[in-house]
Parts: structure tokens; sequence; C-alpha cells
């Protein structure tokens, strides 16, 4: 058995075809995925002879950490063929690629996890939730906003996405291929996508595709997002103009956050939210991570990290904004390296992180730590 | 509605009982023994019409944490009007009259569970925090391993315990001890209770209810965990989980974990399923003494001009100026951040940052002023974890 990129277009088409025997989807999707990412990610695959019998994918996407970009590979498509589970096939190939990122200057790695158990054994960690959530149309068909919608708007779109994605700690700044895998042109059957344009310029986003099952129908949002309120009000009444036929709209759990904004907006408590989908990160190189990372406005401090039972040793110099990290230290700071990467976040403060026993050290330490993290909720609101 | 007053007799009260219980669909015999405490302990107002008891609302003086500090405050709760009443500005009135009430009693904020967010938005509260109800499986919990030992039935001391935990978040009520015994007496069914000791200290406090249901076993319903260690939690969750023989799926209540709860962290994989997202709001009753009652981070030094509009105080120029953990609040400044006072309630909160509510149109600021006011609230997490 060996880890290698695919040779060729038989081992792309099993892997293909591996991935959707483990993770599902129309038959068309992962050979147009594989297709569209092809290029630009590092995928490699466990195979023996002519056979792959397991695999991942590696997006290199910069990932924004207190509006900074850091770089990162974003985890997918990991899969192994049922018959030779529970071998460290996966294992192996995700540290291959781990180690391929981290030789090529990566420092984060970020995925969607299907477990967690298996993924936190290798260094990551719940770093964000996001919600699904469920909305009566008709609860939306009274919103509007200045300004209008445009159907199937163009690149210019991609641009005042990034703004919006400054505004997280953990969102993707997504390279155009990545706006091809996920938006392809032409868009799939009952798929629909609109800009909202406030003076030509380009304020808010929308995808959505309508499923019919039987005599059950509903929205189902993939992607939403607006730099203003009225961008945010005329999607959503948008959405609403089709109360009459969908009854329901919901929201897939990489639109929203954990905290989302639908309780301020709508007149009543129409939505219904179900959690439980996190985001894991994990520092693949916790010194290039900690100085890439920006910090809080004019934060300034130094904590001495210890981390996985004192196998490393770091300290951590921020000022005004910008940090330096160093070998050793006093180590009075111990952290996992999994739980490190969820305060990196901001998804897990240093305070909670000791209250469930996943850091240790003195209380002016903890603090020091929390005061570094700025503001942004940790949210990663990209699908891959 | 001829007028809004204070019940003046039994019959008053029972008359009230009985709009609470068609309002909320309660059969008249639960509600009328939960009047029958209310009388004890709340302050209340129904509207009349023809000398009858046509809607009420009440309010139970306690304390809310903000900021590590107890705010004096009245809980509302049992707003009711009969459908034939409603549309007329009953609910209004009796909202005024509680309103007013509070302020002359001292009680500085009024959280409350909504049935409505529209209404109570219009009377200044806003939506300050969520809630949801979470479900693990029990054999999930049953994996986890915790130095110390359960003892059952853990006191008074419990109650010492929950005060401690609380402070570390915005939202809970400092609670009295008779709300401990108001909140059980929601439930029909016994409540278990334990403690969590490690070193003779307790720990941790956790109260359930077992519930029969049709199928096989039965089930559980947590609606208090209280931890201040890691092995308090993980212990307390793995006695819930020892019951697993029994029990399919361990249901804890809002009042039992908050919105964002630590679960995600404690269980190896991902297995809590959280659902609702429903609200808690928050009114502030009296701005200025809301604001001066309030704990601040000691930390943070600053003064920013407030310009608080408010339907029934009308607008007023504030300016908050906050030092070494406190504030003062002056009437004055040119109002530079204009709030209406239900974002104001929000952000004192710590539910809604002002950056947000810029976004959101809910409050005229910059992002620089933004960056000010949400240091202040964001310290802590949001959680009200009462019933009332």
């Amino acid at each position: 058995m060996e880890i290698v990129p695919p040779r060729d277009y038989g081992d792309w088409e099993a892997y293909a075809a591996l991935l959707r025997q483990s993770l599902g989807g129309p038959p068309e999707f992962w050979p147009r995925f594989l297709e569209s990412v092809r290029s630009d990610a590092l995928v490699l695959v466990a195979v023996h002879k002519r056979h792959v019998l397991s695999g991942a994918i590696g997006l290199p996407m910069p990932q924004l950490f207190g509006d900074q970009p850091v770089s990162s590979l974003a985890l997918s498509g990991v899969a192994t063929h049922p018959d030779v589970r529970k071998r460290g096939l996966s294992t192996s190939v995700i540290e291959a690629l781990m180690e391929a990122g981290r030789s090529e200057g990566v420092a984060v790695s970020p995925l969607w996890p299907s477990t967690s158990r298996f993924y936190r054994r290798l260094g990551w960690e719940v770093a964000g939730r996001s919600a699904s959530c469920r909305v009566a149309t008709r609860a939306l068909a009274g919103l509007s906003g200045s300004g209008e919608a445009w159907r199937d708007p163009g690149e210019e779109v991609r641009e005042a996405q990034r703004d919006w994605a400054r505004r997280w700690n953990g969102s993707l700044l997504r390279p155009d291929w990545w706006w091809v895998a996920r938006h392809p042109e032409p868009a799939p059957d009952a798929t629909f996508r609109y800009g909202w344009f406030q003076n030509f310029r380009p304020t808010g986003f929308l995808a959505y595709r309508q499923e019919v099952v039987g005599r059950e129908t509903e929205i189902v949002v993939s992607e939403m997002w607006g730099l203003t309120s009225d961008a945010w009000r005329g999607l959503l009444g948008l959405l609403g103009s089709s109360e009459t036929m969908f009854p329901t709209v919901r929201f897939a759990p990489h639109v929203f956050p954990h905290h989302h904004d639908l309780l301020w907006v709508l007149p009543e408590q129409d939505v219904t939210s179900q959690s439980g989908y996190n985001w894991m990160l994990r520092l693949v190189d916790v010194p290039a991570a900690l100085e890439a990372r920006g910090w809080a406005p004019g934060a300034t401090g130094r904590v001495d990290l210890a981390i996985d039972s004192e196998e490393e040793r770091f300290v951590l110099e921020v000022d005004q904004g910008r940090a330096a990290v160093s070998p050793g230290g006093e180590g009075r700071v111990r952290w996992g390296r999994g739980a490190l990467a969820a305060w990196y976040a901001g998804g897990l403060s240093a305070r909670r992180a000791a209250r469930l026993g996943l850091a240790a050290g003195a209380t002016d330490d903890l603090d020091v730590m929390d005061a570094l993290i700025d503001a942004r909720p940790a949210f990663m609101p990209d699908g891959f | 509605m001829n007028e809004v007053v204070e019940p003046r007799h039994d019959r008053d009260w029972e008359e009230y009982a009985a709009v609470s219980a068609r309002s909320f669909g309660l059969p008249p015999e639960r509600e009328g023994p939960f009047m029958e405490r209310a009388r004890l302990r709340a302050v209340a107002r129904v509207a009349l019409e023809d000398d009858h008891v046509v809607g009420g609302g009440l309010f139970l003086p306690a304390g809310q944490f903000f900021g590590g500090r107890s705010v004096p405050a009245g809980a509302t709760s049992s707003f009711a009007v009969l459908p034939q009443a409603r549309g007329k500005g009953v609910a209004g009135a009796i909202c005024e009259a509680l309103d007013q009430e509070m302020r002359d009693s001292g009680l500085v904020v009024s959280p409350l569970r909504p049935a409505t967010t529209r209404l109570y938005r219009r009377w200044g509260w806003e939506v300050a925090g969520r809630a949801a109800r979470h479900q693990v499986p029990t054999r999930s919990l049953a994996r986890l391993r915790a130095a110390g030992t359960a003892v059952e039935d853990p006191g008074a001391e419990a109650r010492m315990l929950q005060r401690s935990c609380a402070q570390a978040w915005n939202g809970p009520l400092d609670r009295p001890d008779w709300l401990w015994d108001w909140n059980r007496s929601h439930h029909d069914e016994q409540a278990i209770t334990y403690g969590w000791t490690e070193d003779a200290a307790l720990t941790g406090y956790l109260s359930y209810r077992q519930r029969p249901h049709s199928g096989w076993g039965y089930q559980i319903v947590v609606d208090e965990l209280w931890t201040a260690t890691p092995d308090a939690l993980a212990g307390l969750c793995r006695l819930l989980g020892s019951h697993h023989s029994q029990v399919e799926v361990i249901d804890f209540e809002a009042t039992a974990l908050p919105f964002d709860h630590d679960l995600a962290w404690l269980l190896d994989d991902q297995h809590v399923t959280s659902t609702g997202g429903l609200a808690w709001m928050l009114r502030l009753v009296d701005p200025v003494a809301a604001l001066e009652a309030r704990g601040w981070p000691e930390t943070i030094e600053g003064r920013m001009e407030l310009e608080v509009e408010d339907r029934l105080l009308g607008s007023r120029q504030l300016v908050l100026e906050v030092a070494g953990g406190k504030s003062q609040v002056s009437e004055g400044g040119s109002g530079v951040v204009r709030i209406p006072s239900g974002t104001l309630a929000a952000w004192y909160a710590g539910g809604l940052s002002i950056a947000r509510a810029i976004s959101l149109d809910l409050v005229k600021a910059t992002f620089e002023e933004a960056e000010f006011l949400d240091e202040l609230t964001t310290d802590r997490p949001t959680w009200l974890p009462d019933r009332f």
C-alpha cells in the first residue's frame, strides 16, 4: 500500500466512486467536485495495486482569524473503503496530507466532521458551531429592504463576500475555484441565485433550491449573507415571496452561526433552530498559526504555553495586535493541542477550557489569553 | 376596559387564574394553585371590565446577575388577556402599571420568557438571550469518568454552590429561597437531586425528574445542572448515563444547560441535538439605576454619551462612565450613540453586541464606539436558567 496523489484517470474515478459510497450525494456530484478542484487541491489516496482504498482532499484557502489571513488547508473528502476501515488508513492519508501542507507553509486546518471522536485524536477540536434553522415562509413575507435583487449576479459578489467574511473568526477567503465548485454554471435544476444591489453595489447574496418530495415542498438555502441590514431584509423578503407554494424555508447548517440574527430581524420568534453542527480546527504549525493571526485591537500580553503534556513549550508575546512566538518558557498554561485550536478560533475561552479540564493555569494567565482574542464570533460560513 | 388595579380580593385572583389558564391552555386546576403561591410573593395587576378581570400580569421580585453583581429585578410572568378583550390596549395598560410599580419598588430590570416578542418589544423589552432543549443519548454519558462522589439530596449547600456558579453568567436570577420551591412547583413529578463532592467539598448539583412514557423504560428530564469543576460535570453526567439500560435519551431543559452548552467539548462525539432557539427578553425599567447596579470588567475604563429612546420614559441623554468595575451615569452629554431602550437592554445582558446591532439597524453608532461598548458586556456568556 502506498499514499500518493491520484496517478491517472482511473484513480480519480475510483476515488469519486469511493466518496459517493462513503459520503453519499447524487452520482454527478463528486466527479464534478473533483474536476473543479483538482488543479488547486492537494489530494492523496491510499492505493494497493489498482485499487483506491482511502483518500482525502486538502483545499488550500486562507482562513481569517482576527481579520488576518492564515495559511490553511481545509480537509474534505475523507473516505475509506468499508472493507479496510479501522486499519489506520484514513489517519495515514490525513497525516501525509498535513505534512505536505506544513512543508508548504500551512498553519491551520479546518473541517466539518462527520465524527468528532476520530478527528479529536488527530489534534482537531470543536472550534465553532452553526445551526440549521427553519422558518415559516409567511414570517419572511413582510420584510423588505432598500435596493433590488438581481438574478444570477456576476463575479462582483465575490469581493463583497470577502468584506462580509472579515466579520468572523474562521471564514475562508474563497478563491475563484471555490465559487466554481460550490456554485457551478449552469445552475442545477430548481436552484436559484440572487445578488442584492444598492446603488449598483453588491451588498448581499442568496443561493437556494426548491425541494419537492411528494406533496411536501420546501426552500433550502445553501448560502446567504448581507453587508447591510437592507440586504438581509430584502433577501429574506424575497424568500418570503414564495409563501404560497413553499410553506417553510430551511437554512443549511453553515449558512448561519449558532447565534443567528433572525431573532432580531423577525417580528416574532418564528424560527426553530437545530444545532449540533460543529466545525473543527487543528493547528498544523502552532508558532506559524499564532504569528499569523490578528489579535484584539491594542492587545498586549505574554503567555508561557505548554502543549500536549509539556511536549512543546512556547512563549507567546503579543504587542499592539501582532504576535511573536519563541520556543521555551515556563509552560505556565497547559493546553491540549486541540483545545488550543478552539481557543485560537475564538470558540472556547481559556477560562471555559480550564473549567472543562481542557487547559490548566493561573487565572491571571487565562485572563491574559482571553483578552488577546478579538471579539469576532467563531463561524465558518463555507461549505466544502 | 375600565381600570387596572391590584387584585382586590379572592375573586379577582380566581378570575385572573382563570384568564391565565385559558390564555396558556392549562387546566384551571393547575393554574389555581399557581396563583395561590403567586399571591404570597408576586406583585400583580389586573385589568377590569364591568368589575370582572379580563387580563392580568405579575412580577416576582428577585435579583438578576449581570457582570457578577445582583441587580434588583422584577421577573415578569403570567401575562394574559381574555380573547374578547385582546387588541384593545389591555396588555399595554397592564404593562405600564407593572413598569411603574417596579420602578417605585426599586426594581430596575425585568426579564421575561415571551409567548410573543412583538408585543413586548413595543413596551421596551428586547431579545437578550436564547434557550434550547438539548437531547443526549444516555449511553454516550455513561462513558465519562470523573474523580469524586455522588451524594443524594445535597441540601441547602447546593443553593450556595448554585449562587456562586450563577455569577459567572449574565442573566441568572439571584434566587431567594422561596424561588427554589417555586421552580419545583412547576412539575408534577418528584425532583431527584444529587450533589457531587470532591475532597468533602460540594462541587456540583443535579436535579432531574423521572417521567413515565408509553414505550419501554422511562424518560429523564434534567432541570438543573450546576458544576464548579470538570470532574463534577463529568461525574454528574455519568450518573445520568448510568440509567442507560432504561432510558434511551436524556432531556436537558433550557434551565439545565445554556444555549451554548459545554457538551460539545465534554463528549467524545457530536451526540447532542439542540432544538429551540426561543428567546428570553429583558427591559431596563430604570436605565440609569440598571447601568449603575451592574458589574463591569475591572480593567476597562471609559466614557460614552448615549441617547436612550423609550416609549414609556421618553428620550433621555445619558453619560455612562466606567472605571474599576463600577459605573456612574449622569444626565446630559450629546447623545452620540442613539439607542432604543430595548437594544440597550439586549446589549446590557451581553446578548447583542453593538457592532451587530449596527449591522441590523438597531442602533445609531460607529464601529469605534461599538468596540468600547462591546468590551464592557461580553466578558460573560448570557443565560437565564430560571423558570418563573
